[in-house]
């Protein structure tokens, strides 16, 4: 059955995770995390934060 | 129709898809977030957060705490509770679909940005005897929980969330348990649920529990810090006792904080062992989806580690949490917009019954342990 909520017209399910997309947005979380922390990091060691 | 994502991939962007594609459904999470918390940069005075605020001081404060924060209010649950209405409303147009698939993306993320937020030297104070005790009290609630879950005969992604947030006594573990068990949004809602109902309950007859037993303030505040765990509920049992207790209760919730993340990754690995171990079984489905460990997970544990040497201090980690805060409204706006209440009922008492039982043994358990130590002049607290 269709759910409404989360499956739009063209059967593409928002909350569907799997296989090699569930890799890619995770590997993009990963990167951004990192990214950010290293960054919160670098600007208080250089006196910037 | 549906392009597969395999076809359509030209690299790990391709996740992101388009501006195009993915602006309606970011810009609804946006606002949805925007609306809900008052969030690091943005000026907006109007949001669900100030509202409760305002409530609470006019209604006054419940044992010295404000009613909200003993409800739960905060940077996960306001965004969810405003995508609930949303959604149940006005339904998700289509086109935000896109765009708010972007939550398997924030999810990860915010998970491993919370790693500098459990820093285990804050929790040292308190001494060893006791951090070794709530060791022990959050594994044994994880254990209890998981037995009496798969007894009951519940989805094990629903019985394990709930072993996951009870044991570490916080509520909101919930969200990062949901694509570490790859448990669904109502069961995750459910959980969430069936914790903060115990909570609040508890917190309310804990005191009472603590006169009769003639505890003091100390004992009684570890009981109702280990015994409650979500920290507005646990101020509240704490200071219904008594002003000193409530007191020793904000020295004690550190611990519980700082050994958080080894309550979830303990129910996770259980979880995923017992998934390898049973591969032809079709009841066992949490962690069921990971062909293997999770890269983010691995981050998260390497990260977690890194931060014990505080290689990030303050503000960087007080900003990496405003991030947190962020990235965890947008996710819990989806999340809401994602759930008819139907999902959210379909997974019946039996998660009700599951806490309430977990929790009162918990609480048994524990009072039990701190009289006897109290008997024999063990030094625990």
């Amino acid at each position: 059955m269709r759910h409404s909520h989360t499956t739009d017209d063209t059967g593409f399910n928002y909350m569907d995770n799997s296989g090699e997309e569930e890799r890619d947005r995770d590997l993009v979380g990963i990167v951004l995390a990192v990214l950010f922390m290293l960054l919160a990091t670098l600007f208080q060691r250089a006196g910037l934060l | 129709m549906n392009i597969p994502y395999e076809e359509r991939r030209r690299s790990f962007l391709s996740c992101l898809y388009s501006t195009q594609e993915i602006l309606p459904g970011l810009l609804a999470m946006f606002f949805i977030a925007l609306f809900s918390n008052n969030l690091a940069g943005s000026p907006n005075p109007l949001t669900l957060e100030n509202l409760f605020s305002w409530l609470d001081a006019v209604i006054g404060p419940v044992n010295h705490q404000p009613l909200f924060q003993i409800l739960n209010s905060n940077f996960v649950w306001n965004p969810f509770l405003m995508g609930l209405v949303i959604g149940n409303v006005f339904g998700v147009p289509d086109s935000w679909k896109r765009g708010l698939s972007l939550i398997h993306v924030l999810m990860p993320l915010g998970i491993i940005m919370l790693a500098p937020h459990f820093i285990f030297s804050h929790a040292e104070k308190a001494g060893m005897p006791l951090i070794l005790f709530a060791f022990a009290v959050m594994v044994f609630t994880a254990v209890v929980t998981l037995v009496l879950g798969r007894a009951l005969g519940m989805d094990d992604r629903h019985y394990s969330t709930i072993a996951g947030a009870l044991s570490t006594g916080d509520p909101h573990v919930v969200a990062i348990l949901m694509p570490m068990l790859k448990s669904k949004g109502g069961q995750v809602i459910n959980a969430l649920g069936c914790i903060l109902l115990f909570g609040l309950v508890a917190s309310f007859l804990l005191p009472l529990l603590g006169h009769a037993l003639d505890m003091d303030d100390k004992a009684f505040a570890v009981l109702s810090v280990f015994g409650i765990g979500n920290t507005g509920q646990t101020f509240n049992a704490a200071f219904g006792f008594s002003y000193e207790a409530g007191h020793w209760a904000h020295y004690f919730d550190s611990v519980r904080n700082a050994l958080m993340p080894a309550g979830f990754l303990f129910v996770f690995f259980v979880m995923f062992l017992r998934a390898r171990m049973f591969p032809d079984d079709a009841a066992v489905t949490a962690t069921r989806a990971h062909k293997k460990l999770p890269l983010f997970i691995v981050v998260f544990i390497i990260a977690w580690i890194v931060v014990q040497f505080h290689v990030m201090k303050e503000p960087a980690r007080i900003a990496v949490f405003e991030l947190v805060k962020w990235d965890f409204s947008l996710a819990a706006a989806a999340l809401g917009l994602s759930l008819p209440l139907s999902e959210i009922t379909r997974c019946g008492l039996r998660g009700v019954i599951l806490t309430f039982a977990s929790g009162l043994v918990r609480i048994a358990v524990l009072a039990a342990c701190l009289l006897a130590a109290a008997h024999f002049n063990f030094p625990l607290v």
